[in-house]
């Protein structure tokens, strides 16, 4: 056994072979600092076995032969030389490298880097540089151990992580199902180049009554027409910009119509790239939509109409305002026709008492003056009593109490009537009245008792008026087929020109001092053109100074002819004696343009 | 005894019934029948007592009673308005004008007579004509 392990351990061959082996393991070593791969381990791993095997062989052929001590001693004589210093010198230090490079040779390397920059750039020969690279070799290999450790640390932190990792994938994964599973909304993955639906969500199939199963066989278009379905992908990605599309209206699958906003948006899932199409039932929306925009259309109306009742209101209220003031303007001309019309009522009243009352007692007057105001008495009881007729006759009118008996007025009978009223007066006055009437076309419509009332009144009037020795003229005249006017002229001083306007007011007093006092009650115009205007007639006067006065009065004809045309003769007789000629001055009618009056009639 | 007085209305009957009563007590009555008139009538009779109606032409009664108080000559007057127009307003008025008393027609001739004695025996003014 002894010698068999000393034929091994001295073959030199072996050792040889274990140097060539050590020498080419330390140049690959060197050689990993710059390459990857593993050939170079197995081999520095095979090379360092066969130096182990040469080197403890050749150590277990000497530790038979001498003493330990001995042949650790360097210096021990009996060494072969040229073996021990190969063990030593060369053999162990390179199977040191080779073992700590086994130990630590990793693919990147670097601890061998690491190591090849730690070591000495020369290395002393001797036994100070062996001990330096011993303590240098053990520092590499305790940092080697930290730097294991900490990877080992590393290593299972990176797996805790990833598994924690794993663990909030699975989570996250389940959430985003969850929602997509029980959104209301439908939600579809669309394939931009077929068009057809590649994954719906139950939303979506409740939308549009159509399984999941039946959605994924269905086009873009087949859901949602041709507008967005049938687009290309330029027409998607256009789609995508406008975000959420306005509202549209898809078609369940029984045929019923769903009102649904649709978004687009292309995606990539799993490396492929898809249209995630989001629709929204949004017919509940639009339902309210619709019934707030009927509500702001009926606010609309409605705001329009109280604008409309706003604006009534205030015209209402501007009419108010206007009829306020005529109320108030009424209200004042009532309490001057109450004042006037009391005082007219205590004028005669005066006089009554008065006179009364002086012939209680003064008995002893003479006889004449008794019945002067006796007389007077009875004249101005006439006085009251024609006031309290007129200003009767005028409130029934003005109250809208007095009814027309129209009928087929023949206006000659009315001017003979007339005529014969006014002949005391005028005899009192000496004036003629004269009578200028067609007697074939003066038939006119009206109430004969009121015309002849107006006519009256106007006649008498002119007769006070009137200069004594003069005319009054009532004539009749066609103004058209369907108008007669009536005129009374006289041949007083005339109206001034101020108090025109007002002659036909109530109580209205000229002041013509020359006019019989006290037969007018002041009311006279105002009745007159009362009753013309329920004639539906026009009154008005015409006056110059110091010719006369001519008041006119239009009434409807009846199947009048033209008028004739006759001349105003110059000298005129007295009504009922014709035989009595008298000189009046010529007839000069005042009225405008040429007023053409047929002749008299008697 | 008696007096000048100026009686002024347009009313030809109730002049002839006051120049009437007042000349029957043997005043001197003066007689208008305008306000412009009764104004001259006054400035040459120098009437004592003045009975002048409120609505008469030319010159309303007020008119010409403002006039009268703005004449030295004139002063001391009576002034006696006679109105046809009894409202409280017109009686305001014509106090405010200066009258001396104010008469609402109708009246009695007789009151008249007794009031000319009144004023001119020099007795304070009626307090309730």
């Amino acid at each position: 056994m002894s010698s068999l392990l000393s034929i091994l351990g001295s073959s030199f061959y072996l050792e040889a072979f274990g140097l060539g082996v050590s020498v080419f393991a330390l140049v690959m070593l060197l050689a990993r600092g710059r390459r990857r791969g593993s050939g170079p381990m197995v081999i520095t791993t095979v090379g360092l076995l066969a130096l182990a095997g040469s080197f403890g062989m050749g150590l277990a052929a000497d530790l038979l032969d001498q003493p330990p001590a001995a042949i650790l001693d360097p210096l021990n004589p009996d060494h072969s030389t040229l073996k021990t210093a190969l063990r030593f010198y060369l053999g162990l230090p390179l199977f040191l490298s080779g073992a700590v490079a086994a130990m630590i040779g990793r693919p990147g390397g670097y601890p061998v880097a690491r190591l090849q920059a730690r070591r000495p750039k020369s290395t002393d020969a001797g036994e100070d540089g062996l001990a330096g690279h011993l303590a240098e070799a053990n520092r590499d290999l305790e940092v080697a151990r930290t730097e294991l450790r900490r990877i080992a640390g590393e290593n299972t932190r990176v797996s805790q992580k990833l598994r924690e990792t794993m663990d909030l994938l699975l989570g996250s994964e389940e959430r985003f199902r969850t929602v997509f599973e029980r959104t209301n909304d439908g939600i579809a993955l669309v394939d931009p180049a077929t068009r057809r639906v590649t994954l719906a969500n139950p939303g979506l199939a409740n939308l549009t009554g159509r399984s999941e199963a039946e959605l994924r066989k269905q086009t873009l278009a087949e859901l949602f027409g041709t507008e967005i379905g049938g687009r290309d992908e330029a027409g998607f990605r256009e789609l995508a910009k406008q975000g959420r599309l306005p509202a549209m209206t898809i078609l369940r699958k029984g045929g019923e119509p769903l009102r649904v906003e649709l978004t687009v948006s292309p995606i990539d899932v799993s490396g492929g790239r898809s249209l995630l199409c989001v629709v929204r039932d949004v017919s509940e929306w639009q339902r309210l939509k619709d019934a707030l925009e009927a509500k702001n259309r009926a606010l609309e109306v409605h705001e329009s109409d109280l604008k409309e009742a706003n604006r009534q209101l205030s015209e209402r209220a501007e009419t108010m305002r206007g009829m306020n003031e005529k109320l108030r303007e009424l209200q004042r001309v009532k309490d001057d026709f109450l004042s006037s019309v009391s005082h007219e009522l205590r004028t005669p009243l005066t006089s009554i008492r008065s006179f009364s009352e002086i012939l209680l007692e003064h008995g002893d007057a003479e006889e004449d003056v008794k019945r002067e105001f006796l007389g007077i008495i009875k004249k101005e009881s006439e006085r009251l009593t024609r006031l309290i007729n007129d200003v009767l006759d005028l409130a029934k009118i003005e109250a809208g109490a007095v009814k027309l008996h129209l009928g087929r007025v023949d206006l000659n009978a009315v001017f003979a009537d007339v005529v014969r009223l006014l002949a005391p007066l005028a005899r009192e006055r000496n004036l003629i009245v004269e009578r200028r009437i067609d007697p074939a076309l003066a038939r006119v419509e009206g109430d004969r008792d009121k015309l002849q009332q107006v006519l009256t009144n106007l006649g008498s009037n002119a007769i006070r008026h009137g200069r004594p020795g003069t005319r009054v003229v009532l004539a009749a005249e066609a103004v058209s087929e369907e108008e007669i006017r009536v005129s009374v002229h006289d041949q007083g001083p005339g109206i001034p020109a101020e108090e025109l306007d007002g002659i036909f007011s109530k109580f209205h007093q000229t002041g013509d001092a020359g006019a019989e006092r006290g037969g007018g009650t002041g009311l006279g115009l105002a009745i007159c053109r009362e009753i013309v205007a329920l004639h539906g007639g026009r009154i008005w006067v015409e006056s110059r100074a110091g010719i006369g006065s001519s008041f006119f009065f239009t009434v409807k004809g009846l199947g009048v002819a033209a008028p004739r045309e006759e001349t105003v003769p110059t000298d005129l007789r007295f009504p009922g004696r014709p035989e009595a000629k008298r000189e009046l001055p010529p007839l000069n009618v005042v009225g405008a343009g040429p007023v053409r009056l047929p002749p008299p009639a008697w | 005894m008696g007096a000048t007085i100026l009686v002024a209305d347009d009313e030809p009957f109730i002049l002839r019934s006051l120049s009437f009563v007042l000349r029957k007590e043997g005043h001197e009555v003066l007689e208008a029948r305008d306000g412009a008139e009764a104004l001259s009538v006054a400035r040459t009779g120098r009437p004592r007592i003045v009975f002048l109606d409120v609505m008469m032409p030319m010159l309303n009664g007020y008119e010409v009673l403002e006039r009268i108080r703005k004449e030295p000559d004139l002063a001391g007057v009576h002034v006696i308005l006679l109105t046809a127009k009894g409202q409280e307003a017109d009686r305001q008025r014509g106090l405010d004008s200066g009258a001396d008393e104010y008469l609402t027609k109708p009246f009695s001739p007789s009151r008249i007579t007794e009031r000319v004695r009144e004023i001119l025996s020099g007795e304070s003014a009626c307090q309730a004509c």
